[in-house]
């Protein structure tokens, strides 16, 4: 329990909110994690042609201890799963999660004995982002969608994990 | 027909069925019992050494006669050609040698093949299931295998 849940709403504790979730929604770090055809648009993003530095999200991270953002990128196959869902428990609260395309949303044209018919099954998902596969532009929307939500966030909504 | 292939032919033929060739692609039919001695006298052949084993799949035939077809892919680097072997085990007791000795390829598309396909390779080093989970029953591409096994693809 951090300071914020002891004081409550005040001027003090939303102003610093504030701040907290301008920073934070301008530094939304991605893991880099690609599953399948959909990581091959997700990796563009990065590129000088989408640039998603402007947007303060550039930085792939090697490792889930400093990502903020999970993008599962691609079909989730049930032996993937577990893994998938290990990587969202090793990402440090807070963390956000894009169901990037068809496949990771609700299984797209995969209806098998194979694959997950959406990741939502394993890990909450904040953002989806349909299209078979999403334009970059697309995703970038979907990190747009995540900064809109970061910003109406309070201390309180992320418990400490 | 090319030379190597009637060269072939002409010196395994008590063991073999050939097959209509496609696009000058020639294909076997062995019974299981010879297959181990075709295969080894292939790989050690003085003239045409297939060094190569390209692929090793099936073919669910239970429907039309009760078999599993296995199918082997073999290359030569020395002539620059293929041979395609097709071995037939019952459904019911799908079991073949392996050939991961001879083939050092052949140890993990023998578990493929095993995992979704269930024929099992006698003396395999290590015969466990590739691409499905551990715990997953039954083998998916057997046409007698449902879509979704749970009745419900979403049942998780
Ligand atoms: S949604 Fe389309 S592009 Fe994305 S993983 Fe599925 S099949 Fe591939």
């Amino acid at each position: 329990m951090g300071l914020e849940h002891q004081l409550g709403d005040n001027i003090l504790t939303t102003s610093l909110e504030w701040a907290v979730n301008w920073a934070r929604s301008n530094s939304v770090w991605p893991m880099t994690f690609g599953l399948a055809c959909c990581a091959i648009e997700m990796m563009p993003i990065v590129s000088p042609r989408y640039d998603l530095a402007r947007f303060g999200s550039e930085v792939y991270r090697a490792s889930p201890r400093q990502a903020d953002l999970l993008i599962v990128a691609g079909r989730v196959s049930r032996k993937m799963a577990p893994f998938v869902k290990q990587v969202y428990e090793q990402m440090m609260s807070p963390k956000w999660v894009i169901s990037m395309g068809a496949c990771a949303s609700c299984g797209g044209v995969f209806r098998n004995y194979a694959i997950l018919q959406g990741v939502d099954k394993i890990i909450p998902v904040d953002v989806y982002v349909p299209g078979c596969p999403p334009n970059p532009y697309a995703l970038m929307q979907g990190i747009f969608e995540i900064q809109k939500k970061i910003k109406g966030e309070k201390f309180t909504d992320h418990p400490y994990e | 027909m090319n030379e190597y292939l009637s060269k072939l032919t002409d010196q395994f033929s008590g063991s073999i069925e050939v097959l209509p060739a496609f696009r000058n692609e020639c294909s076997w039919k062995i019974n299981p019992d010879k297959f181990i001695g075709l295969v080894t006298s292939l790989r050690n052949h003085a003239e045409f050494p297939f060094e190569v084993l390209f692929d090793v799949t099936a073919v669910d035939k239970t429907p039309v006669n009760g078999t599993i077809e296995v199918v082997y892919h073999l290359f030569s680097h020395k002539i620059n050609g293929f041979i395609r072997l097709k071995v037939a085990v019952s459904s019911e007791t799908p079991i073949l040698p392996t050939i991961s000795h001879i083939w050092n390829s052949a140890n993990w598309l023998e578990r493929e093949v095993y995992d979704l396909f269930g024929v099992k390779f006698s003396d395999h080093p290590d015969l466990r299931r590739l691409m499905m989970p551990d715990e997953y029953e039954g083998f998916p591409l057997l046409k007698a295998h449902p879509l979704c096994p749970q009745g419900d693809c979403n049942d998780f």
